[in-house]
C-alpha cells in the first residue's frame, strides 16, 4: 500500500517504529490547515510558514504523547493554535505600537477601529486580518477555526476542549462582532 | 451580512505554504534526534552504566579478594634510616580488632 493511502494511525505507527517518509507524507497532507491557522494568527506568510514548520516538529518530537484520542489534524491544530498563541504574546511584548490603539487581551470597540486611509484600500488579506486583529482572543480564535480552517463544531471543541454549546456560543458571538465591524467599516 | 460574506472575507486565508513545505520540515528535522534514535541513546546510556557499575563492582571484588603484595608489609615500607625508631614497637598496618 502506498503511503499516500495509509490512514494517518498507521502512518504514525511506522513514524513511531524510526522510519522517516510516512512522517513527511502526514506533513503533506495537513500542512495546508496548519499553515492557514498560523497565517491567520499571525497575519506575515513568512512568520505563518515559520510557525508552521515548527509545529510539525513539535508533533513529530510528541509523536510519543500522541494516544490517538482524537485525529492527527485535530492534534497538530491544537499545537498550531497553542504555538502561535505564544508568539503572538512574545509580539505584544516586544511591540512598540501605542499602548492607545489596543490594550493587553481586548479588543477596541469597533467604533474605535482605525481606518485606512483612502488612498491605499488594503487587500483582501489585509482586510480580513484588520478585522480578525480587531476581535478579542476568543472570538478570533473560533473563527479561524471555523471560518478559515472550516473545521466542524466536534472538532473546534476537541480542539479548544470546550463544550459543544461553548463552540456555538462563542461562534454566534464572534460573527455577530465581525457584522458590527463590517457594518461600521463600510 | 450573511455566511456567505464571511467565506468570502477569509477567503484570502484558504491558501497554503510555497511549495516544498514538508522537504523544509524534514530537512529541519533532520537537525533533531528522531524517536528511535533517541531510544536507542538511552539504551545505550543506561547500559553503559549498567556495565561501568558491574565493572567497578567486579574490581571492588577482586580487590578483596587479592592476597597481599609482598611490598606491602610494614618493615618493608618503613625505609631504612628510621628503622632504629620502630625497634621495639608493635606496629601493625590493622587496628587491633582486626588482628587474628
Amino acid at each position: 500500500m502506498t503511503l499516500n493511502a495509509e490512514r494517518d494511525d498507521e502512518l504514525i505507527r511506522q513514524v513511531r517504529e524510526g522510519r522517516d517518509e510516512p512522517f513527511s507524507e502526514l506533513v503533506r497532507r495537513h500542512e495546508k490547515p496548519i499553515y492557514r491557522v498560523c497565517l491567520a494568527f499571525l497575519g506575515d506568510p513568512a512568520e505563518a510558514e515559520e510557525a508552521a514548520q515548527e509545529v510539525f516538529v513539535r508533533a513529530y518530537r510528541s509523536l510519543e504523547t500522541f494516544r490517538g484520542g482524537s485525529s492527527f489534524k485535530t492534534w497538530a491544530t491544537r499545537i498550531a493554535v497553542n504555538h502561535c498563541k505564544d508568539l503572538l504574546r512574545l509580539r505584544r511584548r516586544r511591540s512598540f505600537v501605542p499602548i492607545d490603539l489596543f490594550s493587553e487581551g481586548e479588543a477596541p470597540h469597533p467604533r474605535e477601529l482605525v481606518v485606512d486611509p483612502p488612498s491605499a484600500p488594503p487587500d483582501g488579506l489585509d482586510r480580513a486580518r484588520r478585522i480578525l486583529d480587531a476581535l478579542p482572543g476568543a472570538d478570533r480564535e473560533i473563527l479561524i477555526l471555523a471560518e478559515i480552517e472550516e473545521l466542524s463544531y466536534e472538532e473546534i471543541a476537541a480542539t479548544l476542549k470546550i463544550s459543544l454549546d461553548g463552540v456555538k456560543g462563542r461562534l454566534k458571538r464572534a460573527r455577530r462582532r465581525v457584522r458590527e465591524i463590517m457594518t461600521i467599516k463600510h | 451580512m450573511d455566511d456567505q460574506d464571511l467565506k468570502d472575507l477569509f477567503a484570502p486565508y484558504r491558501t497554503g505554504p510555497r511549495a516544498g513545505f514538508a522537504d523544509r520540515v524534514m530537512h529541519r528535522l533532520r537537525g533533531t534526534p528522531d524517536l528511535p534514535a533517541r531510544r536507542r541513546l538511552l539504551w545505550f546510556g543506561f547500559g553503559a552504566e549498567l556495565a561501568g557499575a558491574a565493572a567497578a563492582l567486579w574490581l571492588f571484588v577482586s580487590a578483596m579478594n587479592m592476597p597481599e603484595p609482598i611490598w606491602f608489609s610494614q618493615d618493608q615500607v618503613v625505609p631504612q634510616i628510621t628503622r632504629t625508631a620502630w625497634v621495639n614497637t608493635d606496629v601493625s598496618a590493622y587496628p587491633d580488632w582486626m588482628e587474628e
